[in-house]
């Protein structure tokens, strides 16, 4: 498995997170989510998101509203739900933790590089 | 000169090449076969998305959508596999499956003509116990022989696998 595809994965897997993340600051609709993704390199191609917010707006996380724009017809605004915000906050944990973890494991028990320091 | 097209996408008319139609045409239907069956929404806010690519790069209402804009498009939504594999791909891996309890009279697995091999494989049983049982049944128990010829007339010969599957012959 070369670079380009772990990156890929492990984008993959996180995405959902993202939008949920993007969408927990405003009220948003696709293409500026999808900037703001592309912005992160989360995302290369634009198709990919909209499978994801459906899927999460299917399972009550998000929900949208039309809305008028200056230009062109009205855009589908996306919202957290209740549901998506209590969900956020989960992976916001789980994401914590495995950060912690991770950097546990790549440098060694915390006390130790305390340690080192002292 | 070229024939246009008036096509409604995403609710915003659009007037396209031919040419520009169809490969348009052909990628929907291609990302549609994909996607959950009946997932019509997700398909709406595609082509939503890919009207507004359109209307950014037309300026005018009198101005067509052309092939080359139809291509930067779809290479800014994505390939068609970004979406996953195509339904009658993955419904042909599940068909699959079932076959294998079907009956059929075995091909590797025969004495005579393969019917208690067949039934073995079928019901997950060893076919020599099977065909001990029924020469058992025949000699002691009553039962017609004509059982066994009716069986093979009327279960049909399991189809030789396809060369992918491994040579069966040997």
């Amino acid at each position: 498995m070369n670079e380009e595809n772990v990156k890929a994965q492990m984008r993959k897997g996180i995405l959902e997170y993202c939008i949920l993340a993007i969408l927990s600051r405003e009220d948003s609709y696709a293409p500026k989510i999808i900037a703001e993704l592309k912005q992160a390199s989360m995302i290369v191609v634009e198709g990919t998101l909209y499978p994801i917010l459906t899927r999460l707006k299917n399972a009550g996380y998000l929900t949208y509203r039309w809305e008028e724009s200056p230009q062109g017809p009205p855009r589908k605004y996306y919202m957290l739900t209740e549901r998506g915000a209590e969900y956020l906050a989960v992976f916001d944990d789980a994401w914590d933790e495995l950060v912690e973890q991770i950097g546990i494991i790549r440098h060694g028990r915390r006390e130790e590089s305390n340690e080192n320091e002292n | 000169m070229k024939e246009t097209v008036n096509v409604n996408i995403g609710s915003q008319a659009f007037t396209m090449d031919e040419d520009a139609y169809g490969a348009l045409r052909t990628y929907l239907d291609d990302i549609a076969s994909r996607l959950p069956e009946g997932d019509t929404e997700t398909l709406d806010d595609i082509e939503r998305g890919m009207a507004e690519i359109f209307r950014e790069r037309i300026s005018s209402p009198m101005l067509v959508v052309t092939l080359a804009m139809v291509r930067e498009a779809m290479s800014r939504m994505g390939r068609p596999s970004d979406f996953g594999e195509s339904r009658a791909a993955s419904a042909e891996e599940q068909s699959r499956e079932p076959q294998r309890a079907k009956l059929y009279r075995s091909r590797t697995n025969r004495s005579i003509a393969g019917v208690c091999g067949g039934i073995a494989a079928f019901i997950g049983a060893d076919a020599t116990v099977l065909r001990l049982l029924t020469l058992v049944m025949i000699l002691l128990g009553g039962l017609s022989i004509w059982v066994y010829v009716i069986l093979w007339i009327v279960i049909p010969e399991e189809p030789v696998k396809r060369p992918s599957g491994g040579n069966n012959r040997l």
